[in-house]
């Protein structure tokens, strides 16, 4: 059997979430393909940002907060270095996610920067420099 | 309590990630790159844990094989999920699947049993009537439970009078819940312990004394009960470090235990169950008495000529094989993985994933006519669940050498990672390995 093999490991993922597997990838497309958008609008990042990293930190919490009731125990169960580590790397990563896909969501809502350049008139539409 | 050393981690480290995560199996011998093209017949006996990983890699392994599947239990069940159901964690429903999800996709199964093994005329009888020669043989019949070798038991007497048993499928395993629940209330005695029998997942009986005392401590009710633990053996545990681990475990705990004592009655009327001891029989009076019955291998394979003829593994039937190769000896054609092989541990679904690698590669080989080159090791794991929230993950080899998959976690250890592991990672590790993708 490959060590390591990346088939392997999709299948495992497969089994464990099986459809939401397909929601997270359809979520992180439109977090990509909105992020596109809001880069050629020319949107205020750094607001954006700011909001997504509250978001971000608000979500990082709950899931610490929720994650070993998620798994049958609490957090009297974890013993150690590693089971510390491991509690914070996945609310962080949680955290992180969340505040990636949340995003450019935000930054479009937020509307463009005073200094957006300006986008093209469509063909065949009015054009308010005529 | 103080947490493991935490090491950097390098590539091997990963690598062995993969295997503890059912990744990777620890094999010994090379993949083979192209399918085997072979019109030959492969007949699988039992549609359990192995029989349905063996069948998933050999459809994958062999093309143009017809390739038989032969069990007539139409329910899957996830049996290192009932401790989680005895201990009411899980639902029962959550260990109960269709066999039908496993079966790959050109596998013929035949919903019937195996009557009879008939290895000098290379083929097997089903309860149906129906008659399967093979030029490939995988046993793969799991044990079945030897309830009436202890007098007076009965497995329908599972939820009642005060008896419980983990083993005894799903339901056995919510009765064993449900009589827990009710002696949380009362308190009283309770006595757990093993049988004197080789037998699946060892650490079980173990697993279950010690979770049933946090239960009790939980309830508040720990003061109100008494807990004991008996062995036939003089150890806990069959490997060294683990039994010493167990026996800080049950001091801490305030567990009672006896070694040489094996369970021979028991009297539900009475509530009475009666130990076969050094100093003659011992009867003992208790509330909550947790039944762990010998196994032994199916009847039509103790009754056939594939059973050991001598050694530590005849008494009960099981399949002589070579334990590095798993192939028989005298019939070279015929295979045993799982339960039912007659070798030494292994009596694990961490075990099936395993020994299925290396019985698939070795089977394909012997079609093949190559040398069998791929080797098992005994690598047997049991996340030893000490608490509801924290496990050991313990792994060992045929030499009792502990072999733990991830080298910063201490495997005598309880951790919470582990039993994330058992709570949220090993069913889907064990569904993809039933459907051959890992
Ligand atoms: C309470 C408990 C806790 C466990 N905990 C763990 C754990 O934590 N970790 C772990 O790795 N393992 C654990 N196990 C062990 C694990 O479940 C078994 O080792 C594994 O299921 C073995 O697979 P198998 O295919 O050999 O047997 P099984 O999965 O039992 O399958 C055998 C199949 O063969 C069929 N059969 C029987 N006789 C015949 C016949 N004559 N013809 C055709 N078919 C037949 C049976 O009906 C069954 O379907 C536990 C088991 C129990 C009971």
């Amino acid at each position: 059997m490959e060590l390591f093999a990346p088939r392997a490991l999709a299948a495992i993922l497969g089994e464990m979430f099986g459809g939401l597997l397909w929601v997270a990838a359809a979520t992180a497309a439109l977090a990509l393909a909105l992020c596109l958008l809001a880069l050629r609008r020319g949107v205020r990042w750094r607001l954006a940002l700011r909001g997504a990293a509250a978001f971000g930190a608000l979500v990082a919490a709950g899931v610490l907060a929720a994650l070993p009731g998620f798994t049958n125990a609490t957090h009297a169960d974890l013993a150690g270095a590693l089971d510390w580590l491991i509690w914070g790397v996945v609310g962080l990563g949680v955290g992180l996610a969340a505040a990636l896909a949340v995003l450019p969501m935000l930054a479009l809502a937020l509307g463009e920067r005073a200094d957006a350049p300006a986008r093209r008139p469509q063909r065949g539409a009015a054009s308010s420099l005529r | 309590m103080p947490g493991p050393a935490l090491a950097p981690l390098n590539r091997r480290d990963l690598v062995r990630l993969a295997v503890a995560a059912g990744v990777a199996a620890p094999v010994a011998g090379a993949a083979r790159a192209q399918p085997l093209r072979t019109p030959a017949r492969v007949v699988i006996a039992g549609a359990g844990a192995a029989g349905l990983t063996m069948a998933s890699k050999l459809s994958r392994l062999l093309e143009g094989a017809r390739i038989t599947l032969i069990g007539a239990r139409t329910a899957h069940w996830y049996q290192p999920g009932f401790t989680m159901v005895a201990s009411g964690v899980w639902p029962a429903t959550k260990v109960v699947s269709e066999t039908a999800d496993y079966i790959a996709p050109g596998v013929t199964w035949v919903r019937a049993d195996v009557a009879a093994f008939e290895p000098e005329a290379k083929r097997v009888v089903a309860t149906d009537g129906s008659t399967h020669p093979y030029d490939a043989l995988v046993v793969a019949t799991g044990c079945t439970l030897e309830w009436s070798r202890i007098e007076g038991m009965d497995p329908t007497l599972i939820g009642r009078e005060g008896i419980a048993s983990v083993y005894a499928g799903p339901e056995g395993a919510a009765a064993t819940w449900r009589v827990l629940q009710r002696f949380m209330e009362t308190g009283g005695v309770a006595l757990h312990g093993r049988p004197p029998t080789e037998m699946k997942c060892a650490g079980a009986p173990l697993k279950g004394a010690l979770l049933w005392d946090a239960r009790l401590r939980e309830a508040g009710t720990r003061g109100r009960a008494e807990l004991h633990y008996f062995t036939p053996f003089r150890n806990l545990f069959a490997v060294a470090p683990v039994h010493a681990k167990v026996l800080e475990l049950f001091a801490a705990r305030d567990i009672a235990f006896a070694y040489d004592h094996t369970l021979t009655a028991v009297d539900p009327a009475a509530r009475t169950a009666t130990f076969r001891t050094p100093d003659g029989p011992k009867t003992l009076r208790y509330d909550y008495l947790h039944v762990v019955p010998p196994m032994a291998a199916p009847q039509p394979v103790r009754e056939s000529a594939l059973a050991w003829g001598s050694g530590p593994f005849a008494a009960d039937g099981w399949v002589e094989v070579n334990r590095d190769t798993l192939q028989h000896p005298r019939f070279p054609e015929v295979f045993a993985v799982g339960d039912v092989a007659g070798v030494p541990r292994g009596k694990t679904a961490a075990s099936v994933k395993t020994q299925a690698p290396v019985a698939a590669a070795n089977l394909v080989s012997f079609l093949a006519g190559e040398q069998l080159e791929a080797a098992y090791n005994g690598y047997t794991s049991c996340p030893l669940i000490t608490r509801p929230g924290r496990a050991m993950l313990v792994e060992f080899d045929y030499e009792g050498r502990l072999t733990p998959t991830f080298p910063f976690i201490d495997p005598l250890a309880e951790h919470w990672v582990p039993w994330v592991m058992k709570d949220r990672l090993l069913g889907p590790i064990y569904r993809a390995m039933l459907h051959g993708s890992i």
